[in-house]
């Protein structure tokens, strides 16, 4: 009976200890989330230490928190190919180019509009947590356009390894500035130049043999192109206008993640292979929450036109040659010279012959004279 | 009889003697003819091509400086954005070309085929490997004295240019020259060197190799 007694004991022990384990590793996941609270966010632009006035953005919730603290997407951007859970600035900044040109591409309605006031700030409270993308819209202020990419901010920021939140935010984004000049100043129109990677990994057979690109002002459709081998991927729109918010978005390709990046004038869409699991978007609510402190003024009636193009094809460009490698590591470097050697060879045998041939012509003759 | 035989012998060698100093000449003339064609050919590919690399006669750094849409002030080419691309190629005569190299101490400026074959040697210099993108070229010739004939002139220092059928300027300087058994195919396509041109020596039995780094390399900003 003692013997029994001690065993449901000690067995009684191990239970409340596993119970106290399982307890505490379930309130360490949930401590991985912030708490449900909701964040306050400030919008500060700065150029060279002067905040600026009157500059417009949109904002848009991309993504909710997961239970261990990461991001994933939702509304309408769940289904979009895109990376938002990297560390690296450089993915982040690509993944944000790629859900800002998706949303204008598709019509998305930002869930926050914003102008910022005369201290170059503009405040939004009472935001639900999750990750949001700004986007800048190219504004005048003092002579110059003002413009900024589009970026992704996380509400609440972790401070910590701790899980620490902190639920208001100031984010500055970097304002790029180029001056405003006449229309008939070639300053006042740019190039822009598109430029399509693959990365197929193992599967080069996966890869589209085409793709449409598409660019878009002011949330409109200026142009579509289709690039492809034939013209080397690539595609310059050329003189378009400053001031508008260019925005250029691909159609989905199955099976690939997009990284969007520019460089100087050229916006680099990068492809890479992840599997037959990534699929586009299909069925997507285009709405988004409405809950808008402003209103994006626009001017529609100088807005630049354009239809679809047919694009050039470059007859003589041949991707076959790409990193052209000898056929196998035990051929031999080619045979590349001249056929000198045999020559001063002949020459010296030639003469031998011919010197042996006198010998023998002038000993035969001596022989006769002998004789 | 034995006089009969004697001057019999005396012209056998005699003939063999001529026989090999008019196949000698007959060589020489031929070489020289083939250097004389080789020189042509690639003198009238240059005139072409020239004319339709953009910027070619400019030979710097073809940076186009324009405003870009984020403020920057720079463009890049396409191939610093994605060097895996494929080198473009332009066409005359049916033969495909990927670049043009200039050696200012040789004073030579020559095409570049895009692919290697016993028939393009004959008349240009070839890619063998690699990708001036992928800093990894390597281009042979033959030792015509209008291709690669002087290339063991060559110093350490040296220049080295090349243009891409894009217009894209490769500046490079040679760092070292070396000499090369012809089975040594790893050695030579290793990527050690971003630029590597070679040809035989005069007696075809080893490759002399001069290998170049590149300078003045356009960053991302």
């Amino acid at each position: 009976m003692l013997v029994n007694k001690k065993a449901v004991a000690v067995l009684l022990c191990l239970c409340l200890a596993f119970s106290f384990m399982f307890v505490h590793l379930t309130a360490d996941a949930a401590d991985l989330k912030p708490h449900e609270q909701d964040s306050s966010l400030t919008v500060e632009y700065i150029y060279s230490g002067n905040y600026l006035p009157g500059i417009k953005f949109d904002i848009f919730k991309v993504a909710e928190f997961t239970d261990d603290a990461n991001f994933e997407l939702c509304g309408p951007f769940a289904g979009y190919a895109v990376d938002i859970n990297s560390s690296d600035d450089e993915s982040r900044m690509s993944a944000a180019n790629i859900l800002y040109g998706n949303a204008v591409r598709d019509g998305v309605s930002p869930g926050y509009s914003g102008v910022t006031d005369d201290s170059g700030r503009c405040k939004f409270q009472n935001l639900a947590s999750g990750l949001y993308l700004i986007a800048t819209l190219p504004s005048e202020y003092d002579g110059y356009y003002y413009s900024a990419a589009p970026y992704l901010v996380s509400l609440p920021n972790r401070v910590s390894e701790k899980y620490d939140w902190n639920y208001d935010i100031t984010t500055n984004p970097k304002p790029q500035k180029t001056k405003i000049t006449d229309s008939s100043d070639s300053d006042s129109y740019i190039d822009i130049h598109v430029l399509k990677v693959w990365d197929n990994g193992d599967h080069p057979e996966k890869q589209p043999r085409n793709l449409k690109v598409s660019i878009y002002c002011d949330g409109k459709l200026y142009n579509s192109v289709t690039l492809s081998e034939s013209n080397r991927w690539s595609h310059t729109w050329e003189r378009l206008p400053r001031g508008y918010n260019w925005v250029i978005a691909e159609e989905d390709i199955q099976g690939y993640m997009s990284a969007g990046a520019w460089f100087g004038n050229t916006y680099r869409l990068t492809n890479t292979y992840r599997g037959e699991g990534h699929k586009p978007q299909t069925d997507t609510d285009k709405t988004a929450p409405t809950d808008s402190e402003g209103k994006i003024t626009s001017d529609t009636d100088s807005k630049p036109v354009n239809s679809d193009s047919e694009i050039s094809t470059d007859s003589s460009y041949d991707p076959k040659n790409y990193n052209v490698t000898p056929d196998s590591q035990n051929e031999r470097l080619p045979q590349t010279g001249v056929l000198w050697w045999p020559v001063p060879m002949m020459i010296a045998l030639g003469l031998l012959f011919v010197i042996i041939g006198l010998l023998i012509k002038r000993r035969g003759t001596k022989n006769e004279k002998q004789r | 009889m034995k006089s009969k035989g004697k001057r019999a012998l005396y012209k056998f060698f005699v003939a063999i003697g001529v026989l090999l100093l008019i196949s000698a000449a007959s060589l020489t003339i031929y070489n020289f003819y083939d250097d004389t064609r080789a020189g042509d050919y690639v003198s009238d590919a240059i005139k072409s091509l020239s004319g339709q690399i953009p910027g070619y006669d400019l030979l710097d750094n073809s940076m186009v400086k324009n405003d870009a849409f984020d403020g920057t002030g720079t463009e890049y080419p396409d191939y610093l954005l994605n060097p895996d691309m494929p080198m473009p190629e332009k066409s005359v005569d049916g033969k495909k070309y990927v670049a043009i190299i200039k050696i200012p101490k040789l004073k030579l400026e020559l095409p570049v085929m895009s692919k290697w074959s016993y028939d393009n040697l004959r008349d240009a210099p070839c890619r063998y490997s690699g990708s001036a993108y992928k800093d990894n070229l390597v281009i042979a010739a033959h030792n015509y004295t209008k291709h690669f004939g002087a290339l063991t002139s060559l110093l350490i220092g040296d220049t080295v240019n090349l243009v891409d059928m894009d217009g894209n300027v490769f500046e490079y300087k040679v760092f070292a020259l070396e000499t090369l058994e012809p089975d040594k195919v790893k050695e030579m396509t290793s990527g050690q060197a971003d630029l590597s041109l070679f040809t035989c020596t005069i007696g075809g039995q080893y490759r002399v190799t001069v290998r170049c780094e590149r300078v003045n390399k356009i960053k991302i900003e």
